[in-house]
């Protein structure tokens, strides 16, 4: 039996009611993305790309069409279903990171595992294993802004993983980024790509894009290639 | 859970401006209402100590059917009829207070004593903390005399000696046996020193004197309204039987604890409301002040909710956060309750009954626990949803925000126009409070009560049997007492002005007696000596003063105040004609009109005018008389002095309650003054609290519209045009909130209505310098902010975009 896709989009809109009229951020958007698949999706600014991830990521519901997520529809589950869908395979990097200021990069590390009911000792060996894969035990109990931008999304990239997500989505995680640190983003990215997760990434940069599997141009809310 | 206290707190460490002003207002308002339950629990919800089973006690009033909110105390004959026909109430009780005295020679003593009969202590259920109770039959005509003391008297007159038991002691020149000690602060009925039984002879005492106070216990299984009716078949037996004295009289029966916290219970009630309207003031500031930083909170909870937080589990975090400050706020409302609570019992000035007990128990730590975690649902709720609410795309980045901040800001908006329409209620309450109190310390007295020292002495009646003896001593004591150097005239009543209420019954000559006392024309009547209306300077208007040749032996007379003319001789002349206060047409009991005087109120308190009657207490026999002596210099330094003019005219003889009239006077009114000062304390809360949630929400606007003004002033737009787009707003606020107090302080403080003293609950001054005062301050705190707007360089904030 063919493996069934991660995710299939079709006929997707999402459509934001300005003063003006309905303004289509989306427009009958169909996708299909396998697992193991690391897309990157590219596009001007303003194109919709955020939107799209968003949606993805199940941050958003206010949309048209049909979103199949590892064979579940979602367009058909209620607010809960997806937010334990949500919970059990999503993870998310931002742009600006949204690092929780007043909590430790131990505690933003750990803050995903107590939404999942994670024991607390769990808790403990799974977030050390995560600094110490990420190389940032000795940071564990500084506060974000204690660190450099890079180092700060690499927490949140860390964050992102550590409740073992099977999809990763990740909104221009290096456009805040130094190239170089972008750079190691990038390799960091392909490694856990390699090692099983699949990756969509918004990204600007077609040096970025060079290392994902494929890629998703965007223009005006529709997929143009 | 743990998770969410740890970052509560972690999160007030780092906003600690916050964390000040949020927890200190909290704190405010939960102390206030701390200290305000704690006396609410101390009159109604404790246990009346030594007291058992006390919901069966039951206490005895008469009312009559023409004046039924006017309550008396039982006649002697009346109690002996209840006690001997009633199936329903277990050992009714009688008391009467008494003077005992102890100690002898130029050292005496004055107890405050207690006559009750031989089962009451029995019937309470107080068990002797030394010795025993009364036999039943100790209060027997002719049985042997006995005495049960307080612990205190014990500890500080008999040195709290073990053998004082069975031994006898002297009262009143008699020999008396201590059969026992009362237990550690017991004192009933209010502060007793000690106690005999009530001697059913004592019955010099008709149908139409009601002195005396009726206890009595329900018997077991029988209801209140049991006892009620039955006691409604009795007054009506009476009032067939002795019509003249009890037609249209009624008796009633309430809890014991009903009846001792009737006066109170209203105002207890009305600052219990007040205090909780300032409790709910500060909630609003603290949600104020959490929606202000929902835009910040909304950030986060966005995140935490992209990382699998589910609505719920936000709001619990929230609400843990409030909870937090709610329970800091709490701590901090205790450490001021008991702050408080010291205070506001220290400018008590009256010896607080024995029972009322203003310690902190249980019940108040429960309350302000209690308090907190309500307060914290209160101020907390409504900012957790508003935070939680629309954050689907708050993270996009580039997207707009959804963040829902007009609607927020307009529930900010709406939370202080009710602060400020609580916070006039509240002042105005306030206001009427204190202006009453102005108004009564204002009022005219018809005399003048400086400068005056005033005490109560007398010959105690079982020790004095042979009344000249009386006469002479009160006949020689008013000129030894103006004798004293420095003392400009003295002289004695019966009682003092605005102490006493009691009414007399009289006939008029000339005019047909009515059949029953109730149709009888009254008056306050008095016995004074000589000298009693120059020394109090009640002025006599037209024909004379009473004067030593007054006698037993010569013919009655009497004065009368100008109200009691308006009220029973309009319009005729009053000197010559002759009335009987006594219940029997011989000769003696008539007495002739020689004067009239200026009209004294009868009780400041209820505004009730004079119809004082004045008589010779040469010509009466009074056992008791409160003397007042007109000094220069402190008043109480003629203490010693005059204790001793008494011990010169009869060794032996105490002088008690020594204050100054102004004192006296203030012991009928201190509550105003103190419920005024404990209104006015909400009202400035209140107002302070309204103003910093106006001064908030202000700079919060302000802030928003930081470009928006910028921009304005960048295309010319001149300070004060800031200042009245900015200055509009606030005085919306303001303006609704006022309007809306005003007219909540129009219906509501009708409430207070029995409680005010010369104003009227729509008193016009108070509510328009109120209004005024509330206006100024709340648009101070709106043009603070404005002001700042205008300071700002158009060119900075147009660059911060
Ligand atoms: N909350 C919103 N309300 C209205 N329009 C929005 C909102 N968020 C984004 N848009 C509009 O939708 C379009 C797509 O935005 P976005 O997905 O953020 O694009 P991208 O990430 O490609 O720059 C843009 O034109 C943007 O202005
Ligand atoms: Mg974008």
């Amino acid at each position: 039996m063919p493996l069934s896709p991660l995710i299939t989009l079709s006929g997707v809109n999402k459509v934001y009611p300005l003063k003006g009229g309905p303004f289509y951020a989306l427009r009958n958007i169909n996708l299909v993305i396998e697992p193991g698949e690391f897309v990157s999706i590219m596009g001007p600014s303003g194109s919709g790309k955020s939107s799209l991830l968003h949606l993805l990521g199940l941050h958003d519901s206010a949309w048209s069409g049909e979103y199949t997520l590892l064979g579940e529809k979602v367009h058909q589950l209620d607010q809960k279903r997806r937010l334990d869908l949500q919970k059990k395979h999503l993870g998310f990097v931002f742009q600006s990171y949204h690092l929780l200021d007043d909590l430790t990069i131990y505690e933003n590390l750990e803050v995903p595992l107590s939404y999942r009911n994670v024991p607390r000792r769990e808790r403990e060996s799974i977030v050390c294993d995560m600094l110490d894969s990420f190389a940032m035990v000795a940071k564990r109990d500084l506060f974000p802004n204690q660190l450099s931008g890079g180092q700060q999304q690499l927490v949140g990239i860390a964050r992102a993983l550590i409740a073992k997500p099977s999809l990763l989505l990740a909104d221009e995680p290096t456009g805040n980024l130094h190239s170089d640190q972008g750079r190691e983003i990038m390799r960091l990215f392909a490694k856990l790509n390699r090692d099983g997760t699949t990756i969509v990434q918004v990204t600007h940069s077609d040096e970025n894009a060079s290392y994902g599997t494929r890629t998703v141009r965007l223009a005006d809310g529709m997929i143009v290639g | 859970m743990w998770q969410d206290l740890c970052f509560s707190f972690r999160l007030l460490t780092r906003q600690p401006g916050f964390a000040f002003i949020a927890i200190l207002a909290i704190g405010i308002g939960i102390g206030q209402a701390t200290t305000t339950f704690n006396s609410f629990s101390a009159l109604v919800l404790r246990p009346l100590p030594h007291m058992e089973d006390e919901d069966n006690v039951v206490y005895l009033e008469q009312v009559q059917a023409k004046a039924p909110d006017t309550r008396l105390n039982l006649s002697l004959p009346d109690f002996l009829d209840v006690r001997a026909r009633s199936q329903t109430l277990d050992r009714p009780t009688i008391l009467m207070s008494r003077t005992l005295i102890i100690g002898t020679g130029d050292r005496p003593i004055r107890l405050y004593g207690t006559s009750i009969s031989a089962e009451g202590f029995a019937m309470l259920g107080v068990k002797p903390h030394r010795g025993r109770l009364f036999h039943p039959d100790e209060d027997a005509p002719g049985a042997a005399a006995v005495v049960l003391l307080s612990h205190r008297t014990w500890r500080q007159h008999y040195g709290g000696r073990e053998d004082l038991v069975g031994k006898a002691i002297t009262i009143n020149g008699a020999e008396v046996t201590v059969v026992g000690i009362m237990p550690p602060g017991f004192g009933f009925p209010e502060n007793s020193d000690a106690w005999m039984p009530f001697i059913n002879s004592e019955k010099d005492y008709p149908r139409g004197n009601h002195s005396f106070p009726v206890y009595a216990r329900l018997k077991p299984g029988v209801t209140l309204d049991a006892a009620q009716a039955e006691l409604q078949v009795i007054s009506q037996t009476l009032a067939q039987q002795y019509r003249e004295t009890n037609d249209g009289i009624s008796i009633s029966v309430q809890r014991l604890r009903v009846a001792t916290t009737a006066d109170i219970r209203l105002l207890m009630h009305l600052t219990l409301g007040a205090v909780l309207c300032v409790l709910l003031i500060a909630c609003a500031n603290v949600a104020n002040l959490l929606l202000a930083k929902a835009v910040d909170r909304h950030h986060e909870v966005a995140i935490r909710i992209a990382l699998g937080a589910s609505r719920g589990r936000i709001i619990r975090q929230l609400l843990t956060e409030s909870l937090v400050l709610g329970l800091l706020g709490g701590l901090v409302g205790l450490v001021l309750a008991v702050w408080d609570n010291a205070l506001i019992i220290g400018t008590i000035p009256v010896d607080l009954p024995y029972w009322m007990n203003f310690d902190f128990d249980w019940r108040v730590f429960a309350f302000a626990a209690a308090a907190a975690i309500i307060s914290s649902l209160i101020f907390g709720l409504a900012p957790a949803l508003q935070i939680t609410r629309n954050i689907a795309l708050e993270l996009k980045e580039g997207g707009r925000g959804g963040v829902g901040s007009p609607r927020a800001q307009r529930l900010r908006q709406l939370l202080v126009i009710g602060q400020v329409a609580l916070a006039t209620l509240l002042l105005i309450g306030a206001g009427l409070m204190v202006r009453s109190y102005l108004k009564i310390q204002n009022a005219d007295l018809g005399f003048d009560p400086r400068n005056l020292l005033t005490f109560r002495v007398g010959l105690p009646p079982t020790q004095f049997t042979d009344k000249a003896q009386v006469r002479r001593f009160f006949a020689q004591l008013t000129p030894a007492l103006a004798a004293i150097p420095g003392v400009e005239a003295a002289g004695a009543a019966s009682m003092l002005p605005s102490n006493g209420i009691g009414l007399n019954a009289f006939s008029i000559e000339g005019r047909p007696r009515p059949p029953t006392l109730g149709e009888h024309p009254f008056a306050v009547a008095r016995e004074i000596t000589p000298g009693y209306l120059q020394t109090l300077r009640i002025p006599l208007l037209r024909g004379r003063d009473i004067s030593v040749t007054d006698t037993i032996d010569q013919p009655r007379v009497l004065l009368v105040d100008q109200a009691f003319i308006d009220r029973w001789f309009p319009g005729e002349e009053v000197l010559g004609r002759r009335l009987n206060f006594g219940d029997h047409d011989t000769p003696e009991d008539w007495a002739t009109i020689v004067g009239v005087v200026g009209t004294v109120p009868q009780r400041l308190e209820a505004n009730v005018p004079g119809f004082n009657v004045y008589s010779a207490v040469d010509q009466q026999t009074n056992y008791f008389l409160t003397y007042a002596i007109r000094v220069q210099g402190d008043p109480l330094s003629y203490a010693t002095a005059a204790q001793r003019a008494v011990i010169s005219v009869l060794p032996g003889i105490p002088i008690y309650t020594v204050q100054t009239m102004e004192r006296s006077l203030l012991m009928s009114y201190w509550h105003r003054k103190f419920f005024g000062r404990v209104f006015a304390s909400y009202g400035l809360v209140a107002l302070f609290l309204a103003s910093l949630g106006i001064y908030g929400v202000m700079t919060y606007t302000v802030s928003q519209r930081t470009q928006e003004l910028g921009v304005r002033m960048a295309l010319g737009a001149q300070p004060q045009d800031v200042l009245r787009l900015v200055g509009r707003q606030g005085l919306w606020l303001v303006g609704t909130g006022l309007g809306i107090g005003l007219v909540a302080a129009l219906a509501l403080t009708r409430l207070m209505s029995s409680f005010l003293y010369g104003v009227s609950p729509s008193d016009p001054p108070t509510y328009f310098v109120l209004s005024f005062v509330l206006a100024a301050i709340g648009l101070l705190a709106c043009w603070l902010p404005a002001r700042r707007a205008t300071r700002i360089a158009p060119m900075a904030s147009l660059r911060g975009s």
